[in-house]
C-alpha cells in the first residue's frame, strides 16, 4: 500500500498506476484509494491474481 | 468506572511523564475545571496509571519520583503496581505510599485461582468499558520474546483476561511475530508460545474466542509465510496452532470494534459525551475508537517508526481516525532532508510520510517541545505534519471532533 502511494506520488497527473496484486491485497488497494480520490478498476489475471489501474481523479472536474 | 488508564511496562523517562503531565493539567484546567477546584474523589479515579516491567522504575529515581507526585497532586490520579514485577527488581514504592496511601497502590487484585495478580487489575479494568457480554480484550504484541519481557506480560494479561471471562485477541506486528514461532524451549525463561497455546486452550474450554492473528508483511519478512494458491491464504509451517497470518488490514478491521486494546505502552482515554446511547453495535466506523498513534523512536534504528506509519496508513484505511503524532526521539524522524541513494527500491520516512499524507482519516503533528528539549526544527518540506504544543497534544486526547460518536480512544506507544 505505502508503496503504491510513493508510486502515485512520482506519476505524473492523469497517468494510471497499474500493478498486479493477490486477493489478500486487493481488498486493501481497492476501498482505501477509492475513497481518497483515485478511480480504481480491477481486472482478473489468474487464481488469486488482479490487475489493478489506479488513477488521480481530476479535482477541478465539475459533477 | 475508570474513564481513563495508562498501561506502562517500558521505560517511563522523565521527558514521558512531563508531556503525559501537561496533558492531564489540559483535561483538568481547560476541560474538566471544577473537578479541579473541588477536587471530586471517585472511589476508583478519574486517571488510573497500571504500572509493571521497567516502567515502575520511574517510582524509583528521585527525578522522576518528583513528576509522579506532581502528576498525583492532580485529583483523583492513582497508581496501581505489578506487586510481583516491583519485588523482582527489588524497588520499594513504601516513600510514595507514605506520602500518598490512597493513589499508590501496590498489592494486586486475588484472581479465581487465589493468586494476587497486576494483571487481574487490569483485567478489571480492561472489561469495565461498556460492551457487549462477554467482553473481548485485545493486545498489541510488537516485541520479540525473551530479549523483550513484554511478551510474557502479553501471555499474562491475556490470561487473566480469560479467566475474568473475556474472550481474547493476540496480534501480532513487527517483531512480536516471533512470539508464534513453533518449537520454542527457552531453558531460563518462561515458554511464550506454549503460553499462548495454553490460552487458547483456556479460552476454548470456557465456551471464549481466541484470535491471533499475525501480519503478513511482518510475517513474511522474517521467513515466516508461504503462498497457497489454492486456499488464497498465507500459510506458515513454523507458527504455533492458533497463529493466523493475514494481511494487516484484518488485523485492522478487529480495531474497527469498541473493545479495550492494550499493549506494551498504551493508553485508553475515554471520550464518551453527553447523551450518548448506553449501548451500541460493535462495527460503526463513526463509532471505531479513534486511534492515536505516539512515534517515540528515532526513525531507522528499528522497524518501530515506520511500522507506526504503516499501522496508522492501515488503520486510516479503514475509515478510523488516525492521528500520528512523532514525539521523544520520533522527532527525528521530521528533522534534516532525508535522502536514499539513487533509484534504490527502498525508501525514507519522510517520503512515506509525503506519500501518506491527505489520505483521508489520517493526520500527522510534531510535538514541539520534543523538537525544542532537542534544539532541533522540523525540515520545513515536512509540511503535512502539523506543529502542536502540550494544549494541541491534550485536544487530540480528550476531545473528539463533532461527528465521532466513540466511547474511548486508543493511544499507542510506537
Amino acid at each position: 500500500m505505502i508503496r503504491l502511494r510513493l508510486l502515485l506520488k512520482k506519476a505524473p497527473a492523469g497517468t494510471p498506476v497499474a500493478c498486479f496484486v493477490r486477493r489478500d491485497q486487493k481488498d486493501t488497494v481497492e476501498v482505501p484509494f477509492s475513497r481518497s480520490g483515485y478511480d480504481v478498476a480491477v481486472f482478473a489475471a489468474g487464481t488469486n491474481r488482479y490487475r489493478v489501474v489506479l488513477t488521480k481523479k481530476d479535482e477541478g472536474a465539475g459533477p | 468506572m475508570n474513564p481513563h488508564f495508562f498501561l506502562l511496562s517500558g521505560p517511563v523517562t522523565q521527558e514521558r511523564l512531563a508531556w503525559i503531565g501537561d496533558c492531564l493539567k489540559f483535561y483538568f484546567i481547560k476541560l474538566n475545571p471544577e473537578n479541579f477546584l473541588h477536587h471530586t474523589k471517585t472511589e476508583d479515579g478519574v486517571f488510573t496509571f497500571l504500572l509493571t516491567g521497567d516502567a515502575l522504575y520511574s517510582l524509583h529515581d528521585p527525578a522522576t519520583v518528583r513528576t509522579w507526585e506532581n502528576i498525583l497532586s492532580l485529583p483523583s490520579v492513582r497508581i496501581i503496581c505489578d506487586r510481583q514485577e516491583l519485588a523482582l527488581r527489588g524497588i520499594s514504592v513504601e516513600g510514595l505510599k507514605r506520602k500518598l496511601p490512597d493513589q499508590v497502590i501496590d498489592h494486586n487484585r486475588l484472581g479465581i485461582n487465589g493468586q494476587q495478580s497486576f494483571w487481574n487489575d487490569v483485567a478489571k479494568i480492561a472489561r469495565q468499558h461498556e460492551q457487549p457480554i462477554p467482553s473481548t480484550v485485545g493486545y498489541l504484541q510488537m516485541d520479540s520474546p525473551y530479549m523483550n519481557r513484554s511478551s510474557l506480560l502479553a501471555v499474562k494479561c491475556l490470561t487473566a483476561a480469560v479467566e475474568a471471562h473475556a474472550s481474547v485477541e493476540f496480534y501480532a506486528y513487527l517483531d512480536g511475530i516471533h512470539c508464534g514461532h513453533i518449537d520454542q524451549a527457552p531453558l531460563e525463561f518462561e515458554n511464550v508460545g506454549r503460553g499462548l497455546e495454553a490460552l487458547a486452550e483456556k479460552a476454548a474450554k470456557r465456551g471464549l474466542q481466541c484470535q491471533m492473528p499475525a501480519c503478513t508483511r511482518c510475517a513474511a519478512a522474517r521467513g515466516y509465510s508461504t503462498w497457497d494458491e489454492t486456499e488464497g491464504e498465507v500459510v506458515s509451517a513454523c507458527t504455533i496452532r492458533p497463529y493466523r497470518i493475514r494481511n494487516l488490514n484484518e488485523m485492522i478491521e478487529r480495531f474497527g470494534r469498541n473493545h479495550i486494546i492494550l499493549g506494551e505502552n498504551v493508553a485508553s482515554l475515554q471520550v464518551k459525551k453527553e447523551g450518548q446511547a448506553s449501548s451500541f453495535s460493535l462495527v460503526e466506523t463513526d463509532r471505531a475508537p479513534p486511534v492515536t498513534i505516539l512515534v517515540t523512536r528515532t526513525p531507522y534504528g528499528t522497524e518501530l517508526a515506520f511500522g507506526a506509519i504503516s499501522f496508522a496508513v492501515a488503520c486510516a484505511g479503514q475509515g478510523i481516525l488516525t492521528r500520528v503524532i512523532f514525539i521523544e526521539d520520533g522527532v527525528y524522524c521530521l528533522t534534516g532532508s532525508h535522502t536514499k541513494n539513487g533509484d534504490t527500491w527502498f525508501f525514507n520516512v519522510q517520503d512515506v510520510i509525503d506519500a501518506v499524507a491527505g489520505s483521508a482519516d489520517l493526520q500527522f503533528y510534531a510535538y514541539l517541545p520534543s523538537l525544542e528539549r532537542r534544539g532541533l526544527v522540523k525540515n520545513p518540506k515536512m509540511n503535512a505534519v502539523l506543529d502542536i504544543g502540550s494544549t494541541g497534544f491534550g485536544q487530540i486526547l480528550f476531545s473528539l471532533s463533532k461527528g465521532h460518536l466513540a466511547g474511548h480512544q486508543r493511544v499507542i506507544f510506537f
